[in-house]
């Protein structure tokens, strides 16, 4: 068969047939089709059955040898036409997983039907991610664990003492109409302490649960529930992030997954990229009630990588405006982490992001204009302005496995408005606050199938000056999703 | 005479061994014509011990093959996405990009309409069939007749995603088998509309449209609103042959190549 394509495409190309050097294994075009064009060919029944009768023919000779033939010159041409039918259906619900390697076909079981031919659903497929994690440090003569992270009351599960659940999610995507997406997640609870009552139950909330009419690239506009990505480390899945926990400034301004519209693109003028959302800020299980303020995004970016000769390069800005820093909305039960607005009016990021080759740079400037005063239903609130850098170089030292560092430097106008980071919290006690906070990580990660499947191990030395906290911790993370 | 005979069987031997295969996947808009042309042109300048391998199954196949080194050149009528080469990356494979050619889908007209141009907004109306006659735009009264390519093109589906949004064709579009029948039957037809590639702009009996102004001609390709760049994707390190063939590709000859397919030199 491949050696009557190979005639057969070289016939349509004008070529001198020979199989030996040229072999077109397969085209998309005319997978089905044997034959040149038929001049005037008008689409009639009795019109196809002539031609597919000369089709049948002209197969028959060319299997036997090779047909010089003169080629039109088609550009996005496919010499030969025909309406067979030519299914490109996959899914685990057709029983069809393609995909090039074993981990291919394994990852393509969670698309349950994709057919981009089907005018009326394009695709439906699950999603998800679950990532484990340890970890243990030591801050002086202290040391600290997973284990006392659960002990610690935290809502995350631990699997025993060492393996903490960081993030599980299940959920589904899928396509619509061509230009429509719908797609949603939700947290799930393997411990069943975050429900209204004990019971276990697999739902926590809803993490993001969206429809999007996709016009085109540089026109995507979008309603639900669904996180607010301002900073860059935020705009990363954490499925992508390349260490383990993002950085204290861009956890401190993070106003959560919140209900709203936003609209984004790209491509503008081939270089200019933008979002601009609209957000009730109350953080909640599952959607905005609307009641409280809101939180505004704006981003525009720059896409300089022609310029630049690099693989990827943009420059962004991000502006957050929140009404309601600090607000807490009472229907979230006390033992959920989430619930709380940011305390700062305004924030600001300034982002660099570049890739080339083996390279990697992520840099990020934050700025957050602190909140004084009271929200409603909740306590009196101080926060001076913060400020921050993060710098993320990396590079592939070898196939699939990438060296990752940061440094981060952060620091706010009044002594102790900045607070340590997860882990680090549980030995800093008291005194977990202060008002400069610097810490320097390096990390490998290997890549067992892209993202999908990593493995990824980290170090980080940091000291919360005007604070008591000054220690490493290491952490080692399985991060699988799909 | 032994002698010779042996040197000869040397020879062969040391030349079958010293084959090599380059394999090229994805894009079918390259794979079809193009790309099978540059090969043998590029075999036909002195490198007749390289064998081609060529599967033109879609773009999206040219970056999991990059991956997975089971192709040395991926083809692709779009830029590479981030996650593309991120994955590419995840697996010891740093690719570079080498853009070769644009692609221009031009409107056509039957010679006698009034038109001279059309808006990108309108081209969308008239191929999804919300406009239905010419004297909704400005044309002589007449029910429009859209001329497409066939449902298994490939060019059938990206014109719905260039022109139309990715809405469906209305049911009473025509499907032709290629260019040169879409040009044949609008030069017939004074309703009638169709797009071609950009060799098929001036087939006698029908006329080019403007796009929201810009003339469909090669030295617009980069603003007229259906024309495409088009890339060959390879390691940053490619192979012997690899590296070869995008030098000729990216040469005179092979841009010369490029021209006469009906693409337009880079």
């Amino acid at each position: 068969m491949n050696a009557a394509k190979t005639s057969l495409s070289n016939r349509m190309n004008g070529l001198k047939c020979d199989k030996s050097v040229t072999q077109i294994i397969s085209n998309h075009r005319n997978r089905t089709m044997q034959v040149p064009p038929v001049p005037h060919a008008h689409p009639t029944k009795r019109t196809m059955q002539s031609m597919k009768s000369i089709q049948r023919a002209l197969l028959a000779t060319s299997l036997l040898g090779c047909i010089s033939a003169q080629a039109g010159e088609e550009p996005m041409t496919d010499a030969v036409a025909t309406d067979a039918p030519v299914s490109n259906a996959s899914g685990l619900l057709l029983g069809k997983f393609p995909g090039e390697t074993a981990w291919d076909r394994a990852w393509s079981g969670f698309t349950l039907y994709k057919n981009d031919d089907n005018q009326i659903l394009q695709e439906f497929s699950l999603q998800g991610r679950l990532q484990v994690q340890t970890i243990y440090g030591e801050d002086g003569g202290d040391s600290f664990n997973t284990s006392d992270y659960k002990d610690a009351g935290n809502d995350e599960t631990v699997w025993g003492n060492d393996f903490e659940s960081r993030r599980a999610r299940f959920g589904f995507k899928s396509k619509w109409f061509q230009n429509w997406k719908f797609e949603g997640q939700i947290d799930v609870d393997t411990d069943g302490r975050d429900g209204l009552s004990d019971d276990h139950t697999l739902y926590k909330n809803i993490y993001d649960l969206y429809i999007t009419y996709a016009q085109s690239d540089a026109l995507n506009i979008s309603a639900g529930k669904t996180k607010v990505k301002f900073s860059r480390e935020q705009e990363i899945s954490s499925k992508e992030i390349l260490t383990i926990e993002r950085s204290l400034l861009s956890n401190t301004l993070f106003p959560g997954e919140l209900t709203g519209v936003w609209v984004n693109g790209k491509g503008i003028s081939e270089h200019w990229l933008y979002e601009l959302g609209i957000y009730g800020s109350d953080r909640q299980r599952e959607f905005s009630t609307f009641n409280q303020g809101v939180i505004v995004l704006g981003k525009i970016g720059y896409d300089y990588s022609t310029q630049a000769g690099l693989d990827s390069a943009v420059a962004a800005f991000h502006y957050m405006h929140n009404s309601e820093p600090g607000y807490k909305s009472p229907k979230v039960e006390s033992n959920y982490s989430f619930g709380t607005s940011p305390a700062f009016t305004d924030s600001i990021a300034l982002t660099n992001d570049i890739t080339h080759g083996r390279f990697g740079l992520t840099t990020e400037l934050l700025y957050g204009f602190g909140f004084t005063g009271t929200p409603e239903d909740a306590k009196a609130i101080d926060q001076s302005n913060v400020f921050g850098l993060t710098i993320i170089p990396s590079y592939f030292i070898a196939d699939g496995l990438q060296l990752v560092g940061r440094l981060q430097l952060a620091t706010c106008s009044d002594p102790d408005d900045l607070r340590v980071p997860r882990y680090e919290r549980l030995v800093a006690g008291d005194d977990e606050s202060g008002n400069t906070y610097s810490s320097a990580y390096v990390g490998l990660n290997y890549y067992l199938y892209g993202h999908k499947l990593k493995l990824m191990n980290g170090i980080e030395y940091s000291k919360m000056g005007g604070g008591d906290y000054d220690g490493y911790t290491l952490m080692s993370a399985l991060r699988f999703s799909f | 005479m032994k002698a010779i005979s042996t040197l000869i069987a040397t020879a062969a031997l040391v030349s079958v061994a010293g084959a090599q295969t380059l394999s090229l996947k994805g894009s079918d808009t390259l794979g079809a014509k193009l790309v099978p042309q540059l090969a043998e042109a590029f075999k036909a300048a002195g490198n007749k011990g390289v064998k081609f391998e060529i599967a033109a199954e879609g773009s999206t196949t040219a970056f999991p093959a990059l991956a997975n080194n089971t192709a040395q050149i991926g083809m692709s009528s779009r830029k590479v996405k981030d996650e593309e080469r991120t994955f590419c990356r995840t697996k010891g494979v740093y690719i570079k990009e080498h853009p070769i050619c644009h692609d221009m889908l031009c409107v056509i007209v039957n010679k006698n309409s009034p038109l001279a141009g059309l808006t990108k907004a309108q081209v969308s109306k008239i191929f999804t069939g919300q406009i239905k006659d010419w004297s909704e735009i400005g044309g002589a009264p007449g029910k429009i007749s859209i001329y497409t390519r066939n449902t298994s093109s490939g060019t059938y589906k990206d014109w719905q995603k260039l022109a139309m949004g990715g809405r469906d064709y209305p049911s009473s579009s025509l499907k032709m088998a290629g260019n040169e029948q879409i040009a044949q039957e609008v030069a017939k037809n004074k309703n009638g509309i169709g797009y071609v590639g950009l060799a098929y702009s001036k087939t006698p009996g029908t006329k080019a449209l403007t796009i929201d102004g810009v003339q469909p001609v090669a030295a617009n390709a980069k603003k007229y609103a259906y024309a495409r760049l088009c890339y060959l994707y390879a390691p940053d390190k490619p192979t012997a042959e690899a590296a070869a063939f995008l030098d000729f590709v990216k040469s005179s000859s092979g841009q010369a190549i490029v021209e006469k397919v009906g693409f337009i030199p880079n």
